[in-house]
């Protein structure tokens, strides 16, 4: 992400107050996350938080986020008691298309709170965690878009991607592939889910897709061991978004 | 959300739907979800004991024990919504069983804390748990006692005749009572052991004391060490005496709620019981029967063999015994028995005019009878007799048939079939002729079943040179294999499920699904058409899918083998529940006394044979019938 200095306009400037200036408890913490970040931990030892956005559509520029979901995970066990679903008072439009996909229309979403808000809770119940996701970088910008245009600042949390892993897995593991007879050709998460017999939840949204996520997750990182892969930093090397 | 979702899940899972909403609520906020890939170990028996209670919410798991003597001894196959792992959580030493995943599964880990909190404030749940596993124990072998009983037979060493005394192995660790408290946890460090007995100089038990006395009367209490052990022990001692028989003493330990029990010869200590010791109790004998069939001197001695048959499976089953196991003994009983009714027909009309080989094909040749008995047997004799002595021959096969087809009948084996038919006795060139017709086209007699071919008695050569000429013959006559691919694929398995089956329409059978004739079959057909094509010489199905697999790498035949494993299993258990139900055991099942797990598995197991089907069918028309 590397977006420190990434230009804020004078109009933001204006609304948002100076950034940087002074940031808030939950941020200053989560900033010097990478000193009390330990690589060598065995994977099952590690806190992981497995997220997913929704978004108006996926233009940098002029989406947003409309919810976010997130479950944890004590290495690869998942925590059900442990969760997060928040919805995004809207800024922008909503788009015809996402309306049909997250069927979320703007009544639903009177209930919702600002961004910041959300994000706010969000980074605070993420903690030091690890982050997972499919595709994650998308969702990590959007996620960090927010904090840039309030505090110039992204967040510093590792991540890894389920995609990367599973292609990783293919490639390298002949037991996966055999196990899995043989590879899907989508990369979309709800192809991935039926191929590896995931349940998802009975809707769409962004907890559902983030629990499914988690037992993707949970379901390649029993091949890991056996290729070698036991520490976090092992990991990252092959799951980097 | 998704606790909701879970809560939702609970309290369809024995004994937690006792419990309200709010309460499983609380239970959820801190349970994990764990994901196990198939044929990974959860838990090792004589392990460190499980930290949670493992419940299924998707796949399933096999609990076995391995006994003394290394064998693998199953208690139970626990699917969604059955959990595992709470004897060990309650006594907390070890691991009882080994559980291992048999499909990938997925699992609500209730951490072990949570558990004893839920038994601690709904006491009906407590007694489900304490309950139940005696209660099955119980089911199963007051089931076994019932049946010994009533049909009072020898040779059964069951609870009410088996005297404690004859399976009491445990010598207890014993101290006196005025030794430290100290010294008696030293004792039992040394020994690695979780309870000792205290024994006064006489030699008489007064009390016990188990691990679980140091943490609430010691530690939790701040008791001094130097104490007499006698001060924590508890009394009074819940014993049995040696004479006494076992039902008591697993009743009494039902009514105690304990695990072990003293077991006492006058008023000194002999032992230590516990339910272990009764789930190694021997059984009936399959041994026996067979020395049974032996001594029978008239055909009237057969009536009544059939509950005999169904004693022995039983026991066997019980102990653990595979599907083949089972099978295989069923076939040879039954081999024991044509011997003894030809045996009986000859004392009575002589030796035969010429010389004949009798064989059994089909399910019988390969060893694979089930308790419905279809058993087909044929005949080949010497040619070139005079006609005079064919004459003879023709008349003499005749009354031997309608013996031994009688002889079946009086066993109560066969129902109405006949097991062997005119037609099929014949000179063996008659036989050879009749198989060079098949794959010609329609009524050619064919049979697939005459490739599993075997000797029974007689001069083994005359059959095992038919069967030569038959397999050599499908080896080089491409019509034939195509015709006997096409008969395989005439059956079409229930893949498309109402609800979750597909069952029969109406008559005698009507909402059920004959297991047989849509399952085991087909895939002993399979077998068959891939052991052809690469000359495989065993009959046995299991015999054929082990040598493609070990000898021409064919990757589907372990998963073949597993289902054909499967299937004969469900089969025998149906048939047995059907003989205590009294009626005659057959291939047909109910699909509505299976469990979820058992539905589903056989719900994979058609849908697997419809792929090979599918392949078969594939590959057959592009010339070849192996990829």
């Amino acid at each position: 992400m590397g977006r420190q200095g990434a230009a804020v306009t004078s109009f933001f400037k204006k609304i948002l107050g100076q950034p940087s200036a002074a940031l808030p408890d939950w941020l200053k913490s989560q900033q010097d996350l990478k000193k009390s970040f330990d690589p060598k931990l065995s994977i099952g030892q590690v806190d992981f938080v497995a997220f997913d956005t929704e978004l108006t559509g996926l233009d940098f520029k002029d989406d947003a986020i409309i919810s976010i979901g997130a479950v944890k995970l004590r290495g690869a066990t998942i925590l059900p008691g442990k969760t997060f679903y928040r919805l995004v008072k809207p800024e922008c439009e909503l788009k015809r298309k996402s309306v049909v996909v997250h069927e979320l229309t703007h009544s639903d979403l009177e209930c919702a709170e600002d961004i910041l808000d959300v994000v706010g809770d969000f980074v605070k119940f993420a903690g030091n965690a690890v982050f997972i996701g499919h595709f994650v970088h998308i969702d990590l910008n959007f996620v960090n878009k927010v904090l840039q245009q309030n505090f110039g600042v992204s967040l510093k949390n590792s991540a890894v991607d389920t995609a990367t892993l599973h292609d990783w897995l293919y490639e390298n593991d002949i037991h996966f592939a055999r196990y899995h007879k043989g590879m899907t050709t989508q990369s979309d998460l709800f192809s991935m889910a039926r191929k590896y017999g995931v349940e998802g939840g009975k809707s769409h949204n962004a907890f559902s897709d983030a629990y499914i996520t988690a037992q993707l997750f949970q379901r390649f990182v029993s091949f890991l061991p056996e290729c070698g892969v036991k520490t976090l930093k092992d990991l990252l090397k092959v799951a980097r978004p | 959300m998704l606790q909701d979702e879970i809560i939702d899940f609970f309290q369809n899972v024995l004994p937690f739907d006792r419990l309200s909403r709010e309460a499983l609520g609380d239970m959820v906020s801190d349970i994990a979800m764990e994901y196990y890939p198939k044929g990974e170990q959860i838990l090792k028996q004589g392990g460190p004991p499980i930290e949670f209670l493992g419940v299924i919410k998707r796949g399933g798991v096999k609990v076995y024990q391995i006994s003394e003597n290394d064998e693998e001894v199953v208690i139970d196959l626990r699917s969604e919504g059955e959990h595992f792992g709470m004897l060990s959580l309650i006594s907390g030493d070890r691991s009882r069983n080994n559980v291992v995943t048999i499909e990938d599964t997925i699992c609500y880990q209730v951490p072990k804390k949570t558990v004893l909190a839920v038994l601690q404030n709904n006491p009906e749940v407590n007694d489900y748990f304490l309950k139940s596993f005696f209660i099955n124990l119980l089911d199963k072998t007051y089931e076994e006692t019932r049946k010994a009983y009533s049909n009072g037979t020898t040779g059964e060493q069951l609870l009410f005749s088996t005297k404690v005394k004859e399976i009491v192995r445990t010598e207890p660790r014993t101290v006196s009572p005025d030794i430290s408290i100290q010294q008696a946890a030293i004792e039992m460090a040394t020994h690695k052991i979780s309870s000792l007995i205290v024994i006064d100089s006489t030699g008489r038990p007064v009390g016990m004391v188990t691990d679980r006395d140091f943490r609430e009367k010691v530690v939790a209490e701040a008791k001094d060490v130097a104490s007499p052990v006698k001060s924590i022990m508890n009394t009074p001692l819940i014993t049995i005496d040696a004479e006494d028989n076992c039902f008591e003493a697993l009743l009494r330990m039902i009514r105690h709620r304990i695990h072990h029990i003293l077991v006492l010869e006058g008023r000194k200590l002999k032992g230590l019981l516990t339910n272990h010791d009764f789930m190694l109790m021997q059984g009936s004998s399959p041994t026996i029967l067979v020395k049974e069939i032996g001594q029978i001197e008239s055909i009237e001695e057969l009536q009544d063999t059939a509950p005999k048959f169904y004693r022995a499976v039983s026991s066997l089953l019980h102990h653990g015994a595979r599907p083949h196991n089972i099978t295989g003994l069923i076939t040879e009983l039954t081999e024991k028995i044509t011997n003894t009714v030809i045996s009986i027909f000859e004392k009575e009309n002589g030796k035969p005019p010429i010389d004949y080989t009798l064989f059994y094909y089909g399910g019988a040749g390969r060893r694979e009878l089930t308790l419905s008995f279809r058993v087909s047997m044929g005949i080949i004799y010497s040619d070139g007799a005079s006609s005079q002595l064919q004459a003879e021959a023709d008349n003499y096969f005749k009354l031997l048939t309608g013996t031994i087809n009688r002889s079946m009948l009086a066993c109560d084996l066969t129902g109405k079939k006949q097991c062997i038919k005119m037609d099929n006795i014949q000179g063996a060139s008659f036989w050879q002729e009749q198989f060079s017709k098949w794959g010609t086209g329609a009524g050619t007699g064919r049979e697939a079943g005459f490739f599993d071919m075997r000797p029974i008695r007689g001069d083994h050569k005359r059959v095992d040179s038919l069967r030569q000429y038959l397999l050599n013959r499908a080896a080089q006559y491409k019509g034939m294999m195509e015709a006997i691919v096409a008969d395989t694929l005439q059956v079409s398995p229930p893949v498309a499920f109402f609800k979750d089956f597909v069952v029969e329409k109406g008559g005698e059978h009507k909402n059920k699904l004959n297991l047989y004739d849509k399952g085991i079959k087909p895939l002993a057909d399979c077998a068959r058409i891939y052991g052809l094509e690469k000359g495989v010489i065993h009959r046995s199905t299991l015999g054929r899918l082990h040598e493609l697999k070990s000898m021409h790498g064919f990757r589907i035949a372990e998963d073949m083998a597993q289902a054909f494993g499967y299937l004969n299993g469900l089969l025998i258990n149906n048939q047995l529940r059907q003989a205590e139900e009294g009626e005659k055991p057959g291939n047909f099942i109910n699909p509505d006394i299976l469990t979820n797990f058992e539905r589903k598995t056989l719900k994979e197991s058609f849908k697997f044979i419809a792929r090979l089907f599918e392949e078969i069918e594939g590959n057959y028309w592009g010339g070849k019938v192996l990829p």
